[in-house]
């Protein structure tokens, strides 16, 4: 224990840009993702898409059954027959992405699908078209869920963000690589700890931002 | 019909790929230098041994644990007739579920690996570490599905003169079951995934295989043991799925389809 | 056969929910407990069975004083039918039926006789319903299997909360006819809590009128009606003239009959 603080005392250009480097995968990924997968989930709540929500539903769930070592090992094997490098940041975005769009992509259908339909129809009986119905009654009303599945992303994504480092992402997973692979335990512990304090904080951030963004309306309930 | 189809062509072709990438064995040549069959064997066969061995681990605390979190005060018989009152442990119900929310806000590979600063490095910190990860699925899943019982279901139930006992087992257990076993199918498919990575701190299983080639950069080796890692994970997950759709009970399935 | 005496719940943040509460319920009579939501009816019926806890005054149900009784033989020997939510949803019709007949150990076949006899009598065949789920049926069908639930074990006495409460008027007024038919058969003493001034006319021999927590008026509907004590009593029956013509109509109905 003494040790790593020792280092982090010594070193505290190194941790900083860890962290860094960490947050800016993890930013990166998140914003990619949420796009996709609020983009996707709304998609397959359309009609007549049923049977393609349910496949979709199902190869996310089962991606996501998927170890994280696993997903790096295909991507790594995919990039490099497709002549592109197979180590560091592209890899381990792409990763991220696929992990953290499962969440957003699972919320945003239910929550969709779960917008009592009187309300749809009283959108439509007001004059919305089609559009103005999604974006003015839906989506506002599914976005209390939205977030609850972003934030799990965002956990889920800072976790594997640190993984990813082994194939070369940077980030906070590189002290705990490089400690593991040489019984640094001094590494380890910075690693480790800064790590997990990075994801509670951000967990933390999240539920003020989803307290936040939920409209009013919804809050009192 | 459809997700069998799903299911069935994803495992043949993970395991194919797995077994493809060990036959490459005999082309002493090339360039990769695959685990022989023997070592594939055994790491798959220790690998489902850690995830069962974790599993009924987490199961034996997690869902005592949360069950004991939802029972107010109330006396048990033990054998000779000794009767002893617990307390309400109700009041432990924030710190067990918050601390299995923020148990579960660590990152996996943050947890195992603290594990060696802590334990040091061996079989016992690798379990110990990904039973703690497993336990976190499970204590929140079964804590939700018992609080989450209509209380008028269990008002009825008392009203009738059924004793806390008669509650527990013929109401409660019932209707909880359901939602508690998928605790223990995501706690499952989770645990498969962190004792790949339990390697690290001197566990058994697929993750030699996998970080052997992590480390020596070979992303065939790396799929020769996350493939099977991954079938393991979905085949777990559906065995585990089916058994739970076994045991919910029929009227509450019927509702389900209706809805 | 019930007999409150002085009965009184203060929960413990200071709250009186029940206030001196004294009255008597014969042998087969509907008695029905009536108030505006809050006023403390479902409280003391539930303090009848110790579903809640007395902290003052005494019950006695045939004399004998009820926190004398054990608890559960106390509950087994009480019908009990609530809003349709109260029915087990992971057994079927006729395990609900059973589920005291099999807490007091009566034999299968009794029981299973006793389940087809039950729904025969709140109108459903019991060849197709006896092996559906409640998630299978309709709102009134679940509350027919409600009171059949409570008529389980044939207790003398029942308590009822709302049990017709959560289904369309026209069902309703329907199950209402056919329980007091029923009722006309099986003589049970019953305690029936409702927020309806028409149901509780209509069904009621006798009407506990509740305010506050305590008992404003005991007596028959049609006293309540034309010899209210006081304001209180001829606000809440005859606020609104048309109404009172609606439930006069109804209480003379029941005279007639």
């Amino acid at each position: 224990m003494l040790e790593a603080w020792e280092y982090v005392i010594n070193h505290p250009e190194k941790l900083a840009g860890w962290t860094l480097d960490h947050l800016q995968i993890t930013f990166v990924a998140i914003v990619i993702a949420v796009i996709l997968g609020v983009a996707l989930g709304v998609y397959i709540t359309g009609k007549g898409k049923e049977h393609i929500a349910d496949i979709v539903l199902y190869i996310a769930d089962i991606a996501m059954t998927t170890p994280s070592l696993a997903l790096f090992g295909f991507l790594m094997l995919i990039l490099s027959s497709i002549g592109l490098r197979a180590i560091g940041f592209l890899p381990a975005v792409i990763a991220l992405i696929i992990y953290g769009q499962l969440p957003i992509l699972r919320n945003t259908y239910t929550a969709i699908r779960e917008v009592d339909p009187a309300m749809i129809e009283a959108g439509r009986a007001m004059g919305m078209t089609e559009k103005q119905v999604l974006f003015k009654v839906k989506l506002p009303l599914a976005v209390p869920v939205i977030m609850a599945g972003l934030r799990n992303a965002i956990v889920l994504i800072i976790g594997i963000a640190a993984i990813a480092a082994m194939i070369g992402a940077g980030g906070l997973g590189v002290p705990i690589w490089r400690g593991l692979r040489n019984a640094r335990m001094d590494l380890i512990i910075v690693g480790g700890v800064s790590v997990s304090i990075l994801a509670l904080l951000v967990d933390a951030l999240m539920s003020r931002v989803e307290q936040w963004v939920t409209p009013k309306g919804l809050k009192t309930r | 019909m459809r997700r069998y189809i799903v299911l069935v062509s994803i495992l043949t072709l993970l395991i194919g790929l797995s077994v493809w990438i060990t036959s490459l064995e005999w082309i002493k040549e090339g360039v990769y230098k695959p685990f022989p069959w023997s070592d594939v064997l055994n790491c798959t066969w220790s690998h489902l041994w850690m995830v069962l061995i974790a599993e009924s681990i987490a199961i034996a605390i997690g869902v005592p644990l949360a069950i004991l979190v939802t029972r107010p005060r109330f006396a048990i018989r033990l054998p000779f007739g000794i009767l002893v009152t617990l307390p309400d442990f109700r009041k432990l119900a924030p710190v067990v579920v918050g601390g299995a929310n923020v148990g579960q806000t660590i990152p996996s590979l943050a947890l195992i690996a603290i594990m060696a600063p802590i334990l040091g490095f061996g079989l016992n910190s690798a379990l110990v570490a990904i039973v703690i990860w497993g336990l976190l699925p499970i204590v929140r899943n079964s804590y939700a599905a018992i609080n989450n019982i209509d209380p008028a279901i269990v008002e009825a139930a008392s009203g009738m003169g059924m004793t806390r006992g008669q509650i527990a087992r013929k109401i409660e257990l019932p209707l909880a079951l359901p939602i508690i076993m998928v605790g223990i199918r995501i706690s499952t498919v989770i645990t498969v995934g962190t004792t790949e990575l339990a390697v690290l701190v001197g566990g058994a299983g697929l993750g030699r295989i996998t970080l052997t080639g992590v480390f020596s950069m070979q992303p065939l080796t790396i799929l020769q043991g996350t493939a099977l890692t991954s079938a393991m994970a979905i085949a777990l997950g559906f065995i585990l799925e089916y058994i739970g759709r076994r045991m919910t009970a029929r009227g509450l399935k019927v509702k389900a389809q209706m809805s | 056969m019930i007999r409150l005496d002085n009965v009184t719940k203060v929960y413990p943040d200071g709250t009186e929910a029940v206030k001196e509460m004294s009255f008597e319920v014969g042998k087969g009579e509907f008695c029905v407990l009536l108030g505006t939501s809050g006023c403390g009816k479902t409280t003391t019926m539930k303090m009848i069975n110790r579903l809640i806890s007395i902290t003052g005054g005494n019950i006695y149900i045939d004399g004998v004083d009820n926190a004398k009784i054990d608890e559960n033989e106390l509950r087994r020997s009480i019908g009990y039918a609530i809003q349709e939510i109260g029915l087990f949803p992971h057994m079927t019709v006729g395990q609900n039926i059973e589920t005291v007949p099999v807490l007091k150990g009566w034999p299968k076949a009794q029981r299973k006789e006793r389940a087809e006899q039950l729904l025969e009598l709140v109108g459903m065949a019991p060849r197709e319903f006896i092996g559906k789920y409640p998630s299978e049926l309709s709102g009134g069908q679940r509350q027919r299997v409600g009171v059949a639930r409570a008529l389980g074990a044939d207790p003398p006495v029942l308590l009822m909360d709302e049990p017709f409460g959560a289904i369309d008027p026209i069902t309703r007024t329907k199950l209402q006819d056919e329980f007091l038919n029923i009722q006309q058969e099986i003589k049970k003493t019953i305690i029936f809590v409702t927020h309806d001034i028409f149901e509780a006319i209509k069904m009621g021999d006798k009407i506990v009128l509740m305010k506050d927590g305590r008992l404003v008026q005991y007596d028959t509907p049609a006293n309540l009606l034309y010899k209210p004590e006081n304001k209180f009593v001829e606000n809440f029956f005859g606020a609104d003239q048309a109404i009172k013509k609606a439930l006069e109509e109804i209480s003379k109905r029941r005279q007639s009959e």
